[in-house]
Formats: C-alpha cells, sequence, structure tokens
C-alpha cells in the first residue's frame, strides 16, 4: 500500500513542463546568475508540528533568498557547487542545516506529555519497568542537536519533469546518520498563475530518526532503538503576478509519516502539514 | 540592471569606433574595425555580425586578418585595405592582422546578451521553513 502511494506520488506525468527560457517568463523557478534576489511573502498559515505537545510553525513572513553564479549557488539555506554534465543534468556538492530540530524549537511540554509517554513506552516494552511512569527531563527533551548535512544532488531536467535526487550526511557528528530523497517537480503556466506540483520520497537513516525521536540519550540504552523511515510528501504551489514586484502566493505540502516514526512516543501525528495564502514582494 | 549596463557599453563601443574611424593613423600600420560588439537576444544562441575592417600602412605590406586563427583574407604588397563580410560567433573572438612573422593588430569581438543568463533553482522556492 505504501508503495502504491509513493509511486502514485512520483508519478504526475499528465502535466507538462516548461524550460527555463530567458524568452519567457521565469517565474521563481529560474534565477538569473550573479544576482541575489530577494522577496517576501506576507499572508497566513503554518507548518503543523507533529510531535505531542508541539506547537504549529507559523507561516506568516517567509523569505525567498538565492543568488546563483555559474557553479555556485546559495538557496534558501542550502549552499551548493554545481557542475553540468550535460544541457539536462547537474550535479551538486551540497551542503545545508538539518531540518528535523526545527520541529523541537517549537516544543511546548505539557503535564499531558508526561502522560503520554508513560502510556506510549509501556506498549513498546515488554517488561515491566516500561509500565512504571518514567520521570522525563523536559529540558533533555527539547535538546535536540543542530546538525550540518552535506552531500550530492543530482538534478535532471527532463522534458517534462525536474527528477531531483539527493544524498546528504551528517557532517557535524551530531547523529551520525543520512538521509536521501527522490523528487519530481513539474511547473506550468495558464491564464490562472504559474503552478508547481512536486512530489517526494525521504528516507532517513535510523541513526537520524533515533537521535531526534527517541527518548533523551540516558534511556537509550533501555528501549528499542527506532527503525528507518520512509517519508512521501505532495506539493502544490501557486502564484500569480499582479505586478512585477507583486504576485498572490500559496501553496499546501502533506508530508506523511511513517510507523517507525510515529512509534515515538514523542510523535503523536502521522503527517506534517504545511499552508500558506499570501501576496509576496520582489525586492531585488 | 543588465539592460542599463547593455546600453552603456553598445554607447561606449560606438564611442570607442567613432573615435577611432577619427583618429588619423600615426603609426606604422593602423585599423578600425567596427563593430568589436555583437548584441543577441538570448545567451548561448550565435550572434551575427556585419562586420567591416581597413588598414593603412606607410610601407606596402604583406598581412592577412585572421579570426581566432581562421584566416579570413589577405593581402600582397599593400598599403591598405579593406574588408567587409558577416561573421557568426558563438562567443569572444580574436581579430587579428598578422604578417608571416608576427600579430600586428589585434581586437577583441565580444558577445554580448540582451537577456541576463538564467539558471534553474536547484532548491524549491519559499523552502526555508
Amino acid at each position: 500500500m505504501r508503495l502504491i502511494f509513493i509511486l502514485l506520488l512520483l508519478s504526475p506525468i499528465w502535466v507538462f513542463a516548461d524550460q527555463c527560457s530567458a524568452s519567457k517568463n521565469p517565474g521563481a523557478d529560474c534565477a538569473e546568475t550573479g544576482q541575489w534576489q530577494f522577496a517576501l511573502a506576507l499572508g497566513a498559515g503554518h507548518r503543523s508540528n507533529p510531535l505531542v505537545g508541539g506547537r504549529n510553525f507559523p507561516l506568516n513572513l517567509m523569505p525567498d533568498l538565492n543568488y546563483y553564479g555559474k557553479h555556485w549557488f546559495f538557496d534558501n539555506g542550502t549552499l551548493g557547487y554545481s557542475w553540468s554534465l550535460s544541457d539536462e543534468v547537474q550535479l551538486s556538492l551540497i551542503s545545508r542545516l538539518n531540518e528535523e530540530k526545527g520541529y523541537f524549537r517549537r516544543h511546548h511540554l505539557s503535564n499531558l506529555f508526561s502522560q503520554r509517554v508513560s502510556e506510549s513506552v509501556s506498549l513498546m516494552g515488554p517488561t515491566q519497568k516500561y509500565q512504571q511512569p518514567i520521570e522525563l527531563s523536559v529540558a533533555d527533551q527539547a535538546k535536540r542537536p543542530t546538525a550540518v548535512d552535506a552531500g550530492w544532488q543530482l538534478d535532471w531536467f527532463s522534458p517534462f519533469l525536474h527528477w531531483k535526487l539527493n544524498w546528504l550526511h551528517d557532517v557535524s557528528g551530531q547523529y551520525h546518520g543520512q538521509h536521501a530523497s527522490l523528487a519530481a517537480s513539474h511547473s506550468w503556466q495558464n491564464q490562472l498563475g504559474h503552478w508547481q506540483l512536486s512530489s517526494a520520497v525521504t528516507w532517513k537513516s535510523s541513526q537520524l530518526i533515533d537521535t531526534y525521536y527517541a527518548l533523551d540519550q540516558s534511556r537509550l540504552n533501555e528501549l528499542a532503538p527506532l527503525k528507518d523511515s520512509w517519508q512521501p510528501e505532495l506539493k502544490l504551489s501557486w502564484s500569480y503576478p499582479l505586478t512585477p514586484d507583486w504576485s498572490m502566493l500559496a501553496f499546501y505540502r502533506y508530508r506523511l509519516l511513517d510507523d517507525a516514526i510515529t512509534l515515538s512516543p514523542l510523535v503523536e501525528e502521522n503527517s506534517v502539514r504545511s499552508w500558506f495564502v499570501g501576496v509576496s514582494y520582489q525586492f531585488f | 540592471m543588465h539592460g542599463c549596463t547593455l546600453v552603456v557599453i553598445s554607447i561606449l563601443s560606438l564611442l570607442v569606433s567613432a573615435a577611432n574611424a577619427a583618429t588619423p593613423c600615426d603609426k606604422t600600420i593602423c585599423w578600425q574595425v567596427a563593430p568589436s560588439v555583437c548584441l543577441v537576444d538570448q545567451q548561448q544562441r550565435p550572434c551575427q555580425l556585419d562586420l567591416s575592417l581597413q588598414w593603412q600602412s606607410a610601407l606596402p605590406q604583406s598581412v592577412c586578418v585572421f579570426l581566432d586563427d581562421q584566416q579570413l583574407d589577405c593581402w600582397q604588397a599593400q598599403t591598405e585595405g579593406q574588408w567587409q563580410q558577416q561573421l557568426q560567433l558563438t562567443g569572444p573572438a580574436k581579430l587579428e592582422l598578422r604578417d608571416q612573422q608576427q600579430v600586428l593588430l589585434q581586437q577583441q569581438l565580444t558577445v554580448l546578451s540582451r537577456q541576463p543568463e538564467r539558471r534553474r533553482r536547484l532548491v524549491a522556492p519559499w523552502s526555508v521553513f
């Protein structure tokens, strides 16, 4: 069932891709080389937080910052160096902060949380000690490392889809794991604006999942380690230019969290949902 | 921004060409090459350049004009010569007037695009959070 869902997500072939042609309105998919581009979006939205007691991350003000040189680029927190293998294929060495800690920044621990953890843990372990309430250190649960990832990304701009395959590894020695993703996206324009439909499936190693979603470090030896996780997602974006600088903007993203991560007593939702509706202004 | 740069470069190029044409030749051999900048609609597209050159020498010369080592034309024991033809440039090129031993004159030909070069973004827009 999971495989069918993933395959369905990766097959949006009913739409046609356009090229990053200088003669057309390039939209947000293209960048002028040698120039910083910065835009701000103002509106309503949030990213849900799947953690127990986790507060949604508000999306009211969003930046979009990028710089592309001939080889170097910085795009929304990702630093990279690209080589063109052909007109359609680019290989990039990339680095960025791991996104997992973001959920814990908006983590509000409550009494309900403590109760739930003791219940969840009692279901996981067969031994008697799990049935006793576990004393949790609130501060320890909120502490998750800030990790820097680096790895490779392969982009293939096929006539219909933009395929993206990346593999990133923890180079900061924080979680000693890795993650990889395969994504396909497609952009098109019509009278209603500029659209982008993208789907992806991300694999996260057990070391990553265990570091961020297991209980605090002192309990690692008491509980079975969490397994690696597969997380498919789907995103639909829309923008409509009002003037050369102002645009309307909206998107919705749904990421499914599989059993490997929802088994964690820290996680209570099996998805992460993001949405935003607003206007954006291109400063430069 | 790119448009302004192009306009400024084009104007400067025209001024330099005009200055060259008006400047009397005070060397052994001189030439006037125009235009030296080729404008193309899009990056990576071939650029058509209607090039004309004139050279003058105080003494008779046997010279050839080359575009990036490709011979375009030659003159034998002449004190002046002119050449005009349409060239197709795919990038910057070097125009040279040579005798049998050395390069006597050199002019760089530049290709500029009216549109700035663009790259596909490799990270999704609005993906900071």
